[in-house]
């Protein structure tokens, strides 16, 4: 037995051992400034290339990395990036862009009027090869007439179109981006460890002093469980990270907690063309009969915006706050509708959510219990994302869902989504006047009446009860107190240029 | 004191009464669950959420307010439904082709073990997830997929108990005597190896608890708003900083059930070897 | 000759069945690959562009049979999701899952072993119960929990070990070790678990043989029969559990590699399921199907290493 006591011993000097040189190295060293920010994303990248990338999660830590022709600020005004100057003709047609000198990509090639040549020949299918995007079908052509001017020219105006600038300009001839992206942002790509993590490095040749970042490396790690994520940030082995809001009370008093609207929708989608659904009454009646505020509450920690149009107000201009309480619970007016709609004792559905989504999947909990006061017997089955995509998303075989949509710069590209024309309208929302509205809004210049055009449409789909629209849940993100300027932007991005620690 | 002696064989024995004691305890909740539950276990209250044990809800409320000990009760029912339906799911398929393969032997058990075989390269997960893929969540789904896991354990044992007694003496005397095949098989050889049945069937009723988790934690278990352990664990886990004790319910429950099985699985075991 | 003839042909069989399955159940799964892969912020032309490189189109035998053709020349394709070569996608979670297996093993030896002998040869209720009763704890506690439980008492309270990502050997072996340990030594409580309670009923049945009574009748110490003798024959049931364990960790773990963020092949394995990504779970099942295998022969020829009298006939 004498062997085995050694055997044990040995094993017990080794744990020792390996622990002792460990509390140093895990421990931030408070003495110094950190020179790395490390912290998490939800998902994987679906690619690093941008033209085969559409991820929300991806655009948010690569647009550190990429720029457009223009940028937006936190409030989702577009401003100079790439373009120092843009000058859009009269007649909303011409757009010229002044280029910015002395701007080199990652890999040390100049940046020039080449590049974007480059960029929108493939976008828009110019090059002969297939188009990479189908939101550049607009442009009529493109040139270049010198090294450092850019010009565009519109088929008809488009009052969207400038957003869609921001899209990231890639050096001429480089076709290796789905390994490594190069780009001209702030931070260059270092590596991509699946299903590990994502580094980046500050770009020191950035042509812009004021967004220079201050911290020198980025280690993105892919992670998918809530509880990992916290005791990640618990530990010292994040510095921030983005968590419910509930443990974001608990966290509150060592951290920094930053809290704000995502502009994302969350939707209790009706199938509009579903037998019972398809009668406006009865969405109207759903829609009377839930309590947005319980979801509020109970899955997003009181930490959401309650909404009653398609729009979160993060939109800003767009938004029509004119819808807001249109619809507030009143359950003798539900039962009313639903008496009307010829359904007085309620009847079945099935609420099919994504089985990933557990904010979803409770609030689905919520809804159906809420419908049981009017008498609709709802059943929840989740389902596995991909199934959802298929059935739900892509082929509109379920009764009701409930999703989060997240929201972009250009209204046209969030409402849509509602045309009879476009080919993922799961709503199967139709209505004459609303994509009257839409197409005209498209090549409407004027902004006042174009907003005025996209405020109407949002209050014919409340109007109609074309979904239930819940709320804007709040992004919540919980870093290091000595870990300052987290910012937010009106979409998915995380701005690491901003980040510094506080010595 | 004259007591059964067989049942006092089993008690001495310590794993298995530990075991039997554990299980009995989740069956007692099961038991009171028909007569008596405090709250409706799914109806939401968002105002009284993520409580503590209180003299309402002596186990504390879940994320939604539903109160945990009705839960309990009612989840109870379900994983001890899901553990006897997957397990009877394996009996009753994986021993009669064990049977046949074992007692047959040749070209019958090559073919019936070259599928257990492929079903056994074929990670059980993957066959979890595609079944439910297939089929959508649900109880009876669950059941299946955990179900068709749980096959190659009972096919495997009952083979090589067959295997053992094909030959045997008395086998080979109740043959002589020109019973058939299904006489031999059921009423001979079957009765010799259900100890050993009984100890895979303790075992399996484990690891379906514990596989009835794992499929929860990964959003494909039980329908909601329905719980079950591994349901409410799953949904629990998110909740970990602000209510322990609700992640420790769960967890203790699921524990409770796999340990008390796994030893009376240990104590069978022991007690056939005696 | 002949049996390795057959057990070779056996499991070409194998993977010839469960690859046709896998393939056929892949037709039925619901879910457009390059649709999951983009989510609903993708543009239509961006969804077609994968979708070409996927060759989905084709007829299903016409893909079975060309992705049969290339995997015989070592080419199991390119990954959906990652568009890379599936061989080396596996190759690099295998590195991740192969360590922690590794890990786990000498873990499990270094807890179960001793543990196990000892239990053996104090064969009483005072010391066994509450032995397997804590031993039992590993393999009962759900390994979210015990996961958690790990890290908020190693990693956020004591600080000693790290929780997140995994440093590969080569790079730092010390960092290596630290981020492992955490995760093998989660696993380990429950193989341990199984390990003791197979090797203390193996030792005890095998004391009762008439050959130890003969050593122990030769005047032979209680260690020194236990050393030559017992341990060495009740080793061979042992490591047919062991052959199970280690194919079972090396089959990876979803939850574990979750919890600890490691890029493993369980993790590989709901990945690829979630994304329909049919070339890399084919090239998966292939790889688990290898394992199961592999274990099983490093189990038979362990068995004839320990006891000659056992032939790989």
């Amino acid at each position: 037995m004498k062997k085995l006591s050694i055997v044990v011993c040995l094993f017990a000097l080794a744990i020792s051992s390996i622990t002792a040189t460990g509390v140093k190295e895990v421990k931030p060293n408070e003495a110094m400034v950190p020179s790395v920010v490390r912290t998490n994303i939800g998902s994987e990248p679906d690619s690093l290339d941008p033209w085969k990338s559409a991820a929300t999660d991806t655009e948010a830590i690569f647009h550190n990395v990429f720029e457009g022709l223009m940028l937006y600020d936190t409030n989702g005004k577009m401003i100079p990036g790439l373009a120092e100057s843009v000058v859009i003709a009269p007649d909303g047609l011409t757009y010229t862009f002044k280029l910015r000198k002395n701007v080199l990509f990652h890999n040390g090639k100049p940046f020039d009027s080449a590049d974007v040549v480059y960029t929108y020949n493939n976008l828009t299918g110019m090059s002969g090869e297939k188009a990479v995007s189908s939101k550049f079908s607009l442009i009529k052509n493109i040139n270049a007439p010198d090294a450092y001017t850019f010009v565009i020219t519109l088929v008809e105006p488009s009052a969207g179109f400038l957003s869609l600038t921001s899209i990231p300009i890639v050096p001429e001839g480089y076709t290796n981006q789905a390994e490594h992206p190069v780009g001209t942002g702030p931070y260059r790509f270092v590596e991509y460890t699946p299903g590990q993590r994502i580094v980046l490095e500050r770009n020191e040749a950035y042509y812009d002093a004021n967004r220079m970042p201050k911290i020198k490396r980025a280690e993105i790690y892919i992670m998918t469980d809530e509880a990992a994520i916290v005791s990640g940030l618990q530990s010292g082995q994040l510095d921030f990270a983005s968590i419910t809001a509930e443990d974001a009370k608990q966290l509150s008093s060592d951290y920094t907690i930053y809290n704000a609207p995502q502009n994302m929708v969350q939707i209790f989608a009706l199938n509009n063309e579903d037998p019972i659904f398809s009668d406006v009454r009865v969405r109207q009646a759903v829609n009377y009969a839930l309590n947005k505020q319980d979801v509020i509450d109970g899955v997003f920690g009181g930490y959401a915006t309650k909404l009653d149009s398609n729009f979160s107000p993060v939109m800003g201009m767009y938004y029509n706050d004119t819808l807001s309480g249109y619809y507030e619970q009143n359950l003798a007016k539900a039962k009313q509708l639903l008496l009307e709609a010829g359904y007085p004792n309620g009847f079945k559905m099935t609420i099919t959510v994504p089985s990933n989504y557990q904010a979803h999947i409770d609030t689905a909990q919520i809804f159906a219990q809420q419908l049981a006061a009017i008498g609709i017997k709802a059943t929840i089955q989740p389902i596995e994302w991909a199934t959802w995509l298929d059935q739900v998303y892509t082929k509109a075989q379920y009764q009701s869902t409930i999703i989060g949509l997240t929201g972009k710069l250009d209204p046209d590209s969030v409402l849509g989504r509602y045309t009879t024309t476009y080919p993922m309208n799961f709503f199967k929302f139709s209505n004459a006047r609303y994509d009257a509205l839409i197409t005209k809004a498209k090549v409407e210049t004027n902004d006042a009446a174009r907003i005025s055009m996209y405020k109407e449409c949002q209050k014919i789909l409340t109007e109609n009860a074309a979904a239930v629209y819940v709320c804007d849940p709040n992004l919540t993100v919980a870093a290091r107190k000595d870990l300052k300027g987290y910012v937010f932007y009106p979409v998915g991005f995380m701005d690491l240029s901003t980040l510094y620690f506080e010595e | 004191m004259k007591r059964n002696f067989p049942l006092r064989r089993y008690f001495s024995n310590i794993h298995f009464a530990i075991g039997f004691y554990m299980v009995m305890t989740v069956v007692s909740l099961m038991i009171l669950g028909f007569f008596y539950i405090p709250y409706d276990p799914n109806a939401i209250d968002i105002a009284h959420k993520l409580q503590g044990a209180t003299t309402a809800h002596i186990l504390g409320t879940d994320q939604l307010g539903r109160d945990i000990f009705s839960r309990v009760l009612v989840g109870t029912r379900v994983s001890l439904l899901i553990g006897i339906l997957v397990v009877g799911f394996g009996v009753l398929i994986g021993t009669p082709l064990g049977a046949l393969s074992g007692y047959f032997g040749g070209k019958t058990d090559e073919v019936i073990m070259k599928v257990i075989d492929t079903q056994m390269a074929f990670p059980g997960i993957l066959l979890a997830l595609m079944i439910i893929a297939v089929f959508g969540t649900s109880l009876q789904n669950t059941v299946l997929a955990l179900g068709l896991m749980s096959i190659p354990r009972f096919t495997r044992i009952a083979r090589s108990g067959f295997m053992k007694y094909r030959n045997a003496e008395f086998v080979q005397a109740s043959r002589a005597r020109g019973a058939s095949h299904a006489r031999i098989l059921v009423l001979h050889i079957l009765p010799n190896i259900v100890p050993e049945l009984l100890v895979t069937a303790s075992l399996g009723f484990a690891s379906a608890v514990m596989s009835e988790a794992g499929l929860s934690y990964l959003g494909l278990g039980m329908q909601p708003p329905n719980p079950s352990f591994g349901k409410m664990l799953s949904e629990a886990q998110n909740y970990i900083l602000q209510a322990w004790w609700y992640v420790l319910i769960p967890s203790v429950a699921i524990s409770l059930l796999v340990m008390g099985f796994n030893l009376l699985g240990d104590g069978l075991q022991s007690i056939n070897q005696q | 000759m002949g049996y390795y003839v057959r057990k070779i042909l056996g499991f070409i069989v194998t993977l010839f069945l469960v690859s046709v399955i896998t393939f056929l159940v892949f037709q039925i799964l619901p879910g457009d690959p390059a649709l999951v892969i983009l989510g609903v912020d993708a543009d239509p032309v961006q969804i077609e562009a994968l979708q070409r490189t996927m060759h989905v189109d084709e007829p299903v035998v016409e893909r079975y049979v060309s992705w049969v053709g290339s995997a015989l020349h070592g080419n199991l394709g390119i990954s959906f999701r990652y568009q890379k070569p599936v061989s080396g996608i596996i190759a690099d979670c295998f590195s991740v899952t192969a360590l922690l297996a590794l890990f786990t093993l000498v873990l499990t030896i270094l807890i179960g072993l001793p543990i196990g002998i000892w239990l053996a040869k104090h064969d009483k209720a005072k010391y066994i119960v509450p032995f397997s009763l804590v031993s039992q704890l590993g393999v009962s506690i759900p390994s979210f929990c015990m996961g958690i439980l790990l890290i908020s008492i190693f990693t956020v309270k004591l600080r000693w070990f790290p929780s997140l990502g995994f440093t590969p050997w080569s790079q730092n072996p010390l960092a290596c070790i630290k981020g492992l340990f955490l995760p093998s030594f989660s696993l380990s409580l429950g193989t341990s678990a199984v390990l003791i309670r197979y090797l203390r009923v193996s030792i005890i049945s095998e004391q009762k043989l008439d050959y130890v009574r003969t050593a122990r009748s030769k005047g032979l110490d209680e260690n020194t029969v236990l050393q030559r003798h017992v341990l060495r024959n009740s080793l061979i049931p042992v490591i047919t559990i062991f052959g199970m364990l280690v194919a079972d960790v090396l089959g990876g773990s979803i939850i574990i590699e979750n919890v600890f963020s490691l890029p493993g092949i369980g993790k590989l394995i709901a990945t690829s399921i979630a994304t329909r990504d049919l070339p890399l779970i084919q090239g998966l099942v292939m790889y688990l199907a290898c394992i199961v295998v592999v274990c099983n022969a490093s189990v038979d020829l362990l068995y004839s290493l320990i006891d000659p009298r056992i032939r790989l006939l």
